[in-house]
């Protein structure tokens, strides 16, 4: 499978890399200059992209390019902040149950069965929508359904390795349960989780704009990309940049993260 | 048979669980959920009012057993907001969402299989690069953003297809090719992969040697053979789906169950939203089941392990 590997030599830069680098670059840009995303200009409403402001300006004559950069921020600290929670719940509870077995993983694959047995959106819309708007809801919605992945793959990895003799080895020699696991099983589980990381913070991206665009993520004023696709869908016919550009950003920065995610499968994990 | 009756009974622990876990998802309302629903003016007894018609003065088993035992005799409880029998709403929500599922799936394999066809049997050409740019772009393209990227170009600059509505048959174009597009990605992925492989096997090989026609080769020897992955994929975005369909109908203002949802969630009328994630729920469960059975069916090998 890997021979995209014979003709992409690993340092050259790739369109990927490019769109990271301005996805990367736009959040900082919150940082940096001092963004107006919420000021309301009544005089610039709807006006097209130009010399004036690079992206136009809103229904509100909020200038684009600032919204779009908060968006970013916004979307990026969700993304993260879930994958990291999702990372971490799953890894523990999947090396955990794997490493125990018995009991314990019979009732821990029930409750993975439990939770396979929602489609993945529809949960989250319904959390969302029950604990109600905010990005920490939010967060916890995402992860509720993110951690199940890794939890998954952490224990079918963990399986496998924890017969190997290396292992034993670190038994008989009495090292702690929680050793073995650190130093001993995770490096060695590493790649897979990296990669299911990578696809994971693509989905969440996704997944933080749909639940934005539904009226269930993040809420007008502030600016998600999810939430300027949807008021801009009002105003597709005078001014389809309200939709495009968010639109492009999103589907630029979910496919970039998808190649990255590719590669690395490419490159870390010889046995995929 | 054997096999079915364990599939089935296995659905039917799945969609208990399932069942519980709906009922005690109104527990997670921040705050007290009449509340929320009534809002801080509501009087002292509207607010007992609406706890005893929802049972919560009940200690919560014998809610459950409530829950349950109505569940049983179709009794999804009253609509806070129009009052109206939730199991009547579902009833004219559900064909809706069928429909719209149905067309989509079919628009995905109309898609899917002549461009997975082609890319396969002229792999490497343009036309398999052009399929598979198809393929990658439906992946990056959330339906969010199709949707109305569709309506632009269908409805607003070529005027060809009406935006909302679901009276005649043009009405569902724009909706379903919104929902079918990621999953004809996927199975566009899928039949190129599985044909190729299928392909470069001996009996193919020996199909040509026959002298027999390319279009028989592939339609009757290789395709068979890719029928089985193609169902896998159906069955597993079938979830995608069901969560896709409640962004579409948003967008188009589908009367169906996805609508209903977020129609609920604005208007914290927590029995209905309740009974949509239930009833997506169940229908994702037995799907599921049924394509296990589907693909038992079709290869005799999973009956016997």
């Amino acid at each position: 499978m890997s021979n995209s590997q014979d003709h992409v030599s690993p340092g050259r830069i790739h369109f990927s890399h490019i769109i990271i680098i301005s996805w990367l670059m736009l959040v900082m840009s919150v940082f940096v200059i001092e963004l107006q995303p919420e000021q309301i200009d009544l005089k610039n409403i709807l006006h097209p992209p130009g010399e004036n402001s690079i992206f136009g300006e809103d229904e509100l004559g909020r200038p684009v390019f600032d919204r779009l950069a908060s968006g970013a921020a916004v979307s990026m600290a969700v993304a993260l902040g879930v994958t990291l929670v999702s990372t971490f719940i799953g890894v523990l509870a999947g090396a955990f149950s794997a490493w125990k077995g018995g009991k314990i993983d019979d009732v821990f694959v029930r409750l993975i069965d439990f939770f396979m047995a929602f489609p993945g959106l529809l949960l989250a819309i319904a959390l969302a929508g029950i604990l109600g708007p905010g990005i920490n809801n939010l967060v916890i919605a995402l992860s509720v359904v993110g951690w199940v992945g890794f939890a998954r793959l952490t224990r079918a990895q963990v399986l496998v390795i924890k017969h190997r003799d290396h292992i034993y080895a670190a038994r008989a020699l009495g090292s702690s349960s929680t050793k073995i696991l650190f130093q001993h099983l995770l490096p060695l589980i590493a790649a897979p989780l990296i990669i299911e990381a990578t696809f994971l913070l693509a989905s969440v991206v996704i997944a933080e704009a749909g639940l934005s665009f539904l009226g269930i993520g993040i809420q007008p004023p502030q600016a998600s990309w999810g939430n300027m696709i949807r008021e801009g869908t009002s105003y597709l016919l005078v001014a389809p940049h309200l939709v495009l550009i968010p639109g492009i950003s999103l589907a630029l920065v979910v496919l970039a993260i998808n190649q990255l995610g590719d590669r690395l499968r490419d490159k870390l994990d010889r046995r995929m | 048979m054997a096999w079915v009756i364990h599939r089935l009974y296995g659905a039917f622990l799945v969609m208990l669980t399932v069942t519980v876990s709906v009922f005690f998802l109104v527990h997670l309302v921040p705050g007290n959920p009449v509340d929320v629903m009534l809002g801080e003016s509501a009087s002292v007894a509207d607010r007992q009012a609406m706890t005893v018609a929802l049972g919560l003065h009940l200690p919560v088993h014998e809610q459950l057993f409530h829950y349950l035992h109505n569940l049983v005799n179709l009794d999804l409880g009253l609509s806070i907001h129009s009052n109206q029998p939730i199991a009547e709403i579902m009833a004219e929500r559900l064909p809706a969402t069928f429909g719209l599922a149905l067309a989509a799936m079919f628009f995905a394999l109309i898609l899917a299989l002549p461009l997975g066809i082609i890319a396969a049997v002229k792999k490497d050409s343009f036309l398999d690069r052009l399929a598979m740019v198809t393929a990658v772009g439906g992946l990056a393209i959330p339906n969010f953003l199709l949707g109305p990227l569709l309506v632009l170009f269908f409805s607003i600059w070529l005027s060809w297809l009406p935006v909302s509505g679901h009276d005649s048959w043009l009405h569902y174009f724009l909706p379903a090719m919104t929902l079918g597009f990621s999953m004809a990605a996927v199975l566009t992925r899928m039949i190129r992969s599985t044909l190729l492989e299928t392909l470069g096997e001996d009996y193919i090989r020996t199909a040509w040697s026959k002298g027999l026609s390319p279009g028989k080769i592939i339609w009757s020897h290789a395709l068979r053979n890719a029928w089985l992955p193609v169902v896998t994929v159906i069955g597993a975005q079938v979830g995608a789906l069901l969560g896709g369909a409640v962004v579409t109908e948003t967008i188009f203002d589908w009367p169906g169950i996805g609508s209903l949802l977020i129609d609920s969630i604005q208007k914290r009328d927590y029995p209905v939203l309740q009974a949509c994630v239930l009833v997506i729920s169940f229908v994702y469960v037995v799907v599921n089941a049924l394509t296990d059975m589907l693909y038992a069916w079709l290869d005799p090998r999973v009956r016997y392990q």
